[in-house]
């Protein structure tokens, strides 16, 4: 099990007082479960990976892994921007990374059916800059698992994949976390990935919010939420509110979440021709409704997952 | 053992893969020295005495020394392209030391240094020097130690350097100087007195000196005089140290 306990970490400043991006953070993550760590940008997801990765020295707090320092455990990294060289192939760079953990590998030595899970037992003597980015991706999840690793760190790993190749690379993930018992924390802003991990963090300006088993996160949400579009917001929820005490949500800029309803709680209060409804739609609560209700703002996007959506 | 020197090798091996997979870099390495050699012995040919030697035989292990100079910092560069391609943050966070990083850096500049020398060797017949098993051994083992202190250099700069075109900037300020002062280009004697002063403050001033004592060694060709070879071997000592613990200070601090 990974034991992170009251981590806080400052940058320096040249003058005046340093940024704080970790303030007092604890969270845990289990051996076969996938913890996703989610957050805006500037939340300290990253100084968190680079404190866990020993990137960075940890100036309060602690990071166990099985009772002992993260240095003595084995920890497969990859990287939001490609760690590969590209004109290598892509064993090259699993033999050469492999080495890099003291590790001599022959192709014998790598395991038929690691290759084949992954789907690059045809790629191996590619070189790496002939690959898709997809498949550069599964090269990068090769070379961390085959240093068998007891906890693996992944930073933005979708970052630059299409949606099939995500999706495709998620269950991987989930998958090799089962069979090799691993300790996986997947840091990332795909908020629907997130989801369905078995345990999602929180991070939100260097503090923790919220630790959890995303169903538990949502629960206050109830089974199903009702999403209004509406040129005015603030009119339309004064309107809802001379109906009772509705648990309202103002979700995004022209929309409003109405948690714990359905859409014929709703309907007898607002019809769908209302002048003040474009568009209503009943659906189930998601990881970003939880993060907006706890935080006040979307999770800002990266550029790149912007163009991949 | 297993985070110093395995990761030393796959480091170093990298670098050489690197190296013989880009034939625009080999043919360059062997090429550019060859014409400048080619140029600079016809042009000075009428020109030029010392010690009654042809200038072209006087000039080639200074052209050795270029080529040295050159390989061993330029193989510094893959560290700026690791760090922007991503590579680098991969190394640093596996188990593998951070002298690892140096020491490869270190072995690498160096292999490719010996490698292009010993290629420039090629010509070696036509410019008459006899040179001896012995002048051979020692003259390349000082070349060892040199590229060493050589990559050692190129490694800080490359260190803290962000882009590759500004390494290359800074390497042309720094080593175009550096060899012209050194003595292998001209001999030190004829140089004005202030010429002299800024040549004796530039450590490649006691390498080349010691490095051409050591190629025409048992030859019949008495080179002039330089500093004494203890001189020479205590300062290229010395600056290697320095500049080893100053990598090592910038690499477990950055």
């Amino acid at each position: 099990m990974l034991l992170v306990q009251n981590i806080a970490h400052t940058y320096a400043a040249r003058r005046g007082a340093g940024t704080r991006a970790l303030r007092g953070v604890s969270l845990t993550a289990a051996q076969g479960d996938v913890t996703a760590v989610v957050g805006s940008n500037g939340s300290g997801k990253t100084t968190l990976f680079r404190l866990l990765t020993g990137v960075l020295a940890l100036q309060q707090g602690s990071i166990t892994m099985h009772n002992a320092s993260p240095r003595n455990a084995r920890i497969g990294v990859v990287f939001q921007s490609p760690s590969l060289d590209p004109h290598l192939t892509a064993f090259e760079n699993i033999r050469h990374h492999a080495m890099l953990y003291g590790l001599r590998l022959g192709r014998d030595d790598i395991s038929a059916a690691l290759l084949d899970r992954l789907g690059i037992a045809d790629a191996l003597d590619t070189r790496v800059s002939a690959l898709s980015g997809g498949f550069q991706r599964r090269v990068e999840l090769a070379k961390a698992l085959l240093t068998k690793p007891e906890l693996l760190v992944l930073d933005e790993p979708f970052t630059g994949l299409d949606v099939d190749a995500r999706e495709s690379f998620f269950s991987l993930l989930r998958e090799v976390t089962v069979e090799h018992r691993l300790v996986t924390l997947l840091i990332t802003h795909v908020l629907p990935l997130a989801t369905r991990c078995d345990r999602v963090a929180v991070l939100e300006q260097g503090t923790l919010i919220a630790d959890d088993a995303p169903a538990r996160l949502l629960e206050d949400f109830g089974p199903t939420v009702v999403e209004i579009t509406t040129p005015d917001p603030a009119t339309l929820a004064a309107h809802l509110r001379t109906h009772g005490d509705r648990d309202l949500l103002h979700l995004r800029e022209q929309t409003l979440l109405l948690r714990n309803t359905g859409l014929r709680d709703v309907a007898s209060i607002l019809d769908a021709d209302h002048p003040l409804v474009q568009d209503i739609q009943a659906r189930r609560p998601t990881l970003e409704d939880f993060f907006i209700a706890r935080t006040g703002h979307a999770i800002a996007r990266a550029e790149e997952e912007l163009l991949a959506a | 053992m297993s985070t110093m020197a395995l990761p030393t090798y796959s480091l170093w091996s990298r670098d050489l893969k690197h190296f013989l997979r880009q034939r625009s870099r080999v043919v360059g390495a062997v090429g550019q020295p060859f014409v400048i050699w080619i140029f600079l012995a016809a042009g000075f040919r009428g020109s030029f005495s010392a010690s009654g030697m042809d200038y072209g035989a006087w000039l080639f292990p200074g052209i050795i020394l270029l080529i040295a100079l050159f390989a061993a910092i330029f193989s510094t560069i893959s560290i700026i392209e690791d760090r922007k391609s991503g590579f680098l943050q991969g190394v640093i966070t596996s188990p593998a030391t951070r002298a690892s990083i140096i020491w490869s850096k270190m072995l690498s500049g160096t292999t490719i240094a010996i490698a292009q020398s010993l290629l420039f060797m090629i010509l070696l017949p036509f410019t008459g020097i006899g040179l001896t098993a012995e002048g051979f051994a020692l003259s390349f083992l000082m070349l060892t130690a040199a590229s060493m202190m050589l990559t050692l250099l190129g490694f800080i700069l490359a260190w803290n350097m962000s882009s590759t075109q500004g390494f290359h900037a800074i390497m042309n300020l720094l080593l175009i100087p550096m060899w012209l002062l050194s003595g292998a280009f001209f001999p030190t004697e004829g140089a004005s007195g202030w010429m002299q002063t800024v040549m004796m403050l530039n450590p490649m001033y006691y390498i080349t000196a010691l490095f051409q004592q050591l190629f025409f060694l048992g030859s019949t060709i008495t080179f002039p005089a330089g500093p004494a070879p203890w001189i020479s071997v205590t300062v290229l000592a010395a600056v290697s140290i320095l500049l080893y613990l100053y990598s090592l200070r910038i690499v477990r601090t950055s």
